[in-house]
C-alpha cells in the first residue's frame, strides 16, 4: 500500500512542504546488506502534523537522516517546498531525541547559534530568541546553562529552537522518549498548544500510538524490516485537542488499529 | 609520540644539522611542546560529543560551522590538559638542550657542577629545576581556568560546581 497516492502535488488544497518519493534505503552489516527502508511514500502539506509510527529498530532515524540530507536514499527522492532537494542539507529544523544543547552555551546563545546556522540575522535571532523564550515561560532561564534544566526544560528549549529556525519543514526524532511518564504527558500537551499556535509543518517520529493520536493529523504506520508504510490513517479528532481524547471509545478503536498494522497481520483483531 | 625519543639523541642531531645557535634548541622545544598539544587536541576533536555532531549535521552546518560552535570548544579542554602536560616538560626540555650546547644556562651549569662532584651545586640546580617546571605548570593551570571560564563557561560550572 502506498500512502502517497499518485503526484502528491496536483491534489490541490494546501501544497506540500514534505514529499518523500518512493525512499529505499539499504545498510551493510557485517558483509550482509540490511534491507531498512523499502519504498517509503509520505508527505506533510503546509501547516500540518504528521507522525509517522513504528517499531524501534523500524528504520525511523534513518528516514530522518534521509531526509535532512546527512545520508542519500539508494532509490527514489525528497522533495521539500516542491523542490527536489534528495542529498541536500540545510532544508529541515531538527529537534532529537536527547536535547542535543551545547553545555558551553546558554540558554538563549543556544538558540541564537542554531538560528544563525539557519542564516538569521544575529541581532534578529537575539531578539527572536529573547522574546518566545519569554513567550513561552522560559525566560528567567534565558541565561542559564543547559545542566541547570530539567529534562522537560531542556526538550522545551530543544523545540523552542527548532521552531525559529525559518525552514520549511520541522522534524521530531521521539522527542520525548528520553523523559519520564509525568513529564512526557505534560510535554505533550504543551507541544500540542505550542503548535495550534503555530501551526507548522511537523513530522513527528514517535513509537508511541496515544502520542501519534494526540498529536498528529495524520499518522503513517511502518511495518518491520524493511520498514514499508502499512497505512496511513486520517485522525477524526477536531482541534484544538487536549489528552480527553485518550478516553474516548474512539480512540480506544483507533489505537487498536494501529497497533494490528505494528504487530504485523494487517488486520483489526480484538 | 616524540615524548618517547630519547631527547639526548635528537640533541646533538639538531646540532649537526642546524648549528650551535639558538635555532636547535627552539626546534627542540616545540618538538616537546607542540606535539603533545596538537596529539591531545587531535583527541578532542574525535571525542566532541556525537549527538552534537549529529544535531549540527542535520541542520545544515557547513564544515567551518561545525569547527567553530562545536569541534573548537569541544577540544579546549584537551588542549589546555596537552598545555599542562608540556609546560612540565619543556623546562627540562630547555635544561637538555642547554646541556648538550651552550655557555649558558642552568643544563650548562649542572653539567659544570656534576663534571666536578660538586653535590651541593647539583642539588641546588635541580631544586631549580623542580622549581621552575612548577612554576609553568601552575602558570598552565592558570591559563587553563581563564580560557575554559572564557570560552566554554557552561562546561566548566559543570565540573566545578556540580549539578543544579
Ligand atoms: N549507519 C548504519 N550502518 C548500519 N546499520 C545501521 C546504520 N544506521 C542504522 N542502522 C540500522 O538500521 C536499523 C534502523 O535504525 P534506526 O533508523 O535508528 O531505527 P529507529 O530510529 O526506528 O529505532 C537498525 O537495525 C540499525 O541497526
Ligand atoms: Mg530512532
Amino acid at each position: 500500500m502506498s500512502g502517497l497516492q499518485g503526484s502528491p502535488g496536483g491534489s490541490g488544497g494546501t501544497p506540500w512542504k514534505l514529499e518523500v518519493v518512493s525512499v529505499s534505503k539499504r545498510y551493510m552489516r557485517d558483509g550482509k546488506p540490511l534491507h531498512v527502508l523499502d519504498r517509503i511514500s509520505l508527505g506533510v502539506r503546509e501547516g500540518e502534523f504528521v507522525s509517522v509510527v513504528g517499531p524501534s529498530g523500524s528504520g525511523k532515524s534513518t528516514l530522518f537522516r534521509l531526509i535532512g540530507g546527512v545520508e542519500r536514499p539508494d532509490a527514489g527522492s525528497i522533495r521539500i517546498a516542491g523542490r527536489d532537494v534528495t542529498g541536500q542539507r540545510g532544508h529541515i529544523s531538527y529537534m532529537p531525541q536527547q536535547p542535543a544543547l551545547f553545555p558551553w552555551l546558554t540558554v538563549r546563545q543556544n538558540i541564537v547559534s542554531a538560528l544563525t546556522i539557519a542564516r538569521v540575522e544575529r541581532k534578529r535571532a537575539v531578539r527572536l530568541a529573547e522574546e518566545w523564550l519569554e513567550r513561552v515561560g522560559l525566560g528567567d532561564v534565558a541565561g542559564a546553562y543547559p545542566h541547570e534544566l530539567s529534562g522537560g526544560m531542556q526538550q522545551r528549549v530543544s523545540f523552542l529552537r527548532a521552531l525559529l529556525m525559518p525552514r520549511d519543514v520541522m522534524c521530531l526524532d521521539e522527542p520525548f522518549a528520553a523523559l519520564d511518564a509525568l513529564t512526557r504527558t505534560r510535554m505533550q500537551a504543551w507541544l500540542l498548544m505550542q503548535w495550534e499556535a503555530s501551526r507548522r509543518s511537523v513530522l513527528l517520529v514517535t513509537h508511541s500510538i496515544e502520542e501519534a493520536v494526540l498529536l498528529s493529523d495524520r499518522i503513517y504506520v511502518l511495518g518491520k524490516s524493511p520498514a514499508t508504510v502499512r497505512r496511513e490513517i486520517r485522525v477524526p479528532f477536531p482541534r484544538p485537542r487536549s489528552q480527553d481524547i485518550w478516553t474516548d471509545p474512539a480512540f480506544t478503536r483507533l489505537r487498536a488499529d494501529i497497533l494490528a498494522l505494528l504487530e504485523g497481520n494487517g488486520e483489526h483483531d480484538d | 609520540m616524540s615524548q618517547n625519543v630519547p631527547l639526548i639523541a635528537l640533541g646533538p642531531l639538531l646540532m649537526v644539522w642546524f648549528g650551535f645557535g639558538l635555532l636547535p634548541k627552539m626546534i627542540l622545544l616545540v618538538l616537546v611542546r607542540f606535539f603533545p598539544v596538537a596529539w591531545s587536541m587531535l583527541a578532542g576533536l574525535q571525542h566532541a560529543e556525537p549527538q552534537l555532531r549529529e544535531y549540527l549535521a542535520m541542520i545544515g552546518a557547513s564544515r567551518r560551522q561545525t569547527f567553530w560552535r562545536l569541534e573548537l570548544p569541544a577540544s579546549l579542554p584537551y588542549f589546555f590538559s596537552g598545555l599542562k602536560l608540556t609546560a612540565a616538560y619543556s623546562f627540562s626540555t630547555a635544561v637538555v638542550a642547554e646541556w648538550l650546547g651552550s655557555g649558558r644556562g642552568i643544563g650548562y651549569f649542572l653539567v659544570l657542577q656534576s663534571r666536578g662532584y660538586k653535590t651541593t651545586g647539583v642539588f641546588a640546580a635541580i631544586l631549580c629545576i623542580v622549581a621552575c617546571s612548577l612554576l609553568l605548570y601552575g602558570l598552565a593551570a592558570g591559563v587553563e581556568r581563564i580560557g575554559l571560564r572564557r570560552l566554554r563557561p557552561g562546561a566548566e560550572r559543570v565540573k566545578g560546581g556540580g549539578a543544579a
